[in-house]
């Protein structure tokens, strides 16, 4: 089980509805990590999750898990695996306590002294009804289901979006803490790109059902950046060497993805580091190449 | 599964206690009645009437029905755990756990066996009871009632649960299903109502004698109906595409 390299490895994926086709995509969450799952929304980062764990069936591609196909070998799978979603799905007549029973019965792993103990940490009441949670706590209630049954692989889809930065800060930590295992992996899906930038060791952009990119954060942190400049200067970069510029009144703001050729072949120009946040944008508008 | 029977029955126990709530001031108010016939002011107007002992017979046959009745109509109305299933995306985060749809299914069913047998021993209870108060023994017409319900109860359930997955809303589920029974009892009623406007006494009693034909087969019935039920839930779970589609359907509108 522990012998893989990938936590999800995901090659052609393919699903089409009307008006909206996820392409070919292809990625790997490397085994010990967090992968940032970038996109706007309507993207097709939902629909990506949603064929990982085999909600939806794919038209085109496999997925693997652990090593295994994630269909054929689905249960003992999702033993090990925990998806947290941006809305509670559990009846808000629930209890915690009541959880902990239910959830005893679904996992076999489930560790009650541990989600007790996240409890606790949350400082979320064991009778209250979840109807009666804040936003925030059923979050963190959520995450301490997820953690209490020692997956292997947490899948985030849009968890902490709507989350004060406070809550998002804490649950981040314990993401970080959940890493302290290497046999541990994480896939967020967020547009929330500052709470990636902290903890995401590598970062996957879609947009319109297609990959824009896939890699290790800090190489794509590394490899981009902006070049500010007049629009005469702007004239003099060639087109094959930026992702797309923002023409403002003031002059261009262009995204470069080889920063380091682009360093040596414009000497003269400004050229600053960029965010995940830029980069999406950048990326988002490169069909257009010129925007504003 | 054990954790999917907790589930049902956290979320299914108010459902339980409002039967048993609804049978206990039922039978309260059935005996009281029976009482005042037998001792009480009803004994002179019954006494009084053209035909006391079929006035007697009637208001054993409804003492003892009406409650099994209420019984038998609650125990299937837990269907209405699956609205709530799908509104608060557990069925998206079952997917996500190793919960099969066949447990699922099975849970349910499990769930649609044990409410129906309670209702049928809580009946057989009711009617012993009167029985006893009326001093008749338990007649075979009375024991066809009662087990008949059973597996038409088990059918029903089945019916809503597959119908409010199929069509995620139990609302449109009872109706549909409301206009099914409707449809297929309408002859009887019919019939019922030509014999009234004849003259004839209205009498149940051809229908209640072969219900009461056909006892021993009631039970495989229901496990027939309810194996029956597993596979339409489980076939209805496995369109997992139609929940991903409505969903985002949903959400545009929204």
């Amino acid at each position: 089980m522990n012998d893989y390299e990938n936590a999800i490895e995901i090659s052609g994926l393919t699903k089409r509805y009307d008006g909206f086709t996820l392409d070919n995509v292809s990625f790997n969450v490397p085994k010990g990590s967090i992968m940032g799952f970038i996109g706007q929304n309507g993207s097709g980062k939902t629909t990506t999750i949603k064929a990982i764990l085999n909600i939806i069936k794919s038209d085109g591609g496999n997925i693997n898990i652990f090593g295994m196909d994630h269909i054929e070998h689905e249960y003992e799978v999702k033993e090990n695996i925990s998806a947290v979603f941006d809305e509670l799905p559990f009846h808000d007549s629930l209890s915690a306590k009541q959880l902990e029973i239910i959830m005893g019965g679904i996992y076999k792993n489930w560790d009650n002294a541990k989600f007790k103990e996240y409890l606790e940490r949350f400082c979320l009441p064991e009778k209250k009804p979840f109807g009666k949670f804040s936003k925030g706590m059923k979050m963190k209630l959520q995450i301490a289901a997820a953690l209490s049954h020692n997956a292997r692989l947490l899948i985030m889809d849009e968890a902490t979006t709507g989350l004060d930065p406070v809550v998002r800060s804490e649950i981040l930590d314990i993401f970080l803490e959940y890493l302290q295992d290497e046999n541990n992996s994480i896939l967020m899906s967020s547009h929330i790109t500052s709470d990636l930038e902290k903890v995401a060791d590598s970062v996957t952009f879609i947009d319109k059902g297609r990959l824009l990119i896939s890699g290790y954060k800090d190489d794509i942190l590394e490899n981009h950046g902006v070049i500010k400049c007049t629009k005469s200067d702007y004239k003099n970069i060639d087109k094959e060497d930026y992702v797309s510029a923002r023409l403002t009144d003031f002059g261009a703001e262009v995204m470069v993805s080889d920063k380091a050729l682009c360093r040596r072949k414009y000497s003269g120009l400004v050229l600053d580091n960029t965010t995940l946040d830029e980069i999406m944008v950048y990326y988002v508008n490169a069909p257009k190449k010129e925007w504003s | 599964m054990k954790g999917l029977i907790f589930r049902e029955l956290y979320l299914t126990r108010k459902t339980y206690i409002s039967a048993l709530v609804t049978y206990a001031l039922i039978m309260i108010l059935c005996v009281l009645l029976n009482l005042s016939c037998s001792f009480g002011n009803l004994k002179d107007i019954i006494a009084a009437a053209d035909a006391p002992a079929s006035m007697l017979n009637t208001l054993f046959y409804v003492s003892v029905i009406t409650p099994s009745a209420v019984l038998y109509i609650m125990s299937a109305a837990n269907f209405e755990l699956v609205d709530k299933d799908v509104a608060s995306k557990w069925l998206t985060f079952q997917y996500s756990t190793p919960v099969s749809e066949k447990k699922y299914a099975f849970v349910k069913v499990l769930i649609i066996f044990f409410s129906v047998a309670m209702a049928f021993i809580l009946s057989l209870a009711t009617a012993a009871l009167f029985c006893g108060l009326y001093g008749r023994s338990l007649e075979r017409e009375l024991l066809g009632i009662i087990t008949v319900l059973a597996p038409v109860t088990a059918l029903l359930a089945a019916a809503l649960i597959t119908l409010t997955l199929l069509l995620r809303s139990s609302t449109s589920a009872s109706i549909t299903v409301l206009a099914v029974v409707l449809a297929i009892c309408y002859p009887f009623f019919m019939k019922l109502i030509i014999m009234s406007d004849n003259g004839t006494e209205i009498s149940l009693m051809p229908y209640l004698s072969k219900a009461a034909d056909f006892i021993p087969a009631y039970p495989v019935l229901m496990l027939i109906i309810l194996a029956l039920g597993q596979l339409c839930i489980m076939a209805v779970l496995n369109r997992r595409e139609n929940y991903r589609i409505r969903s985002k359907k949903e959400a545009a509108k929204k």
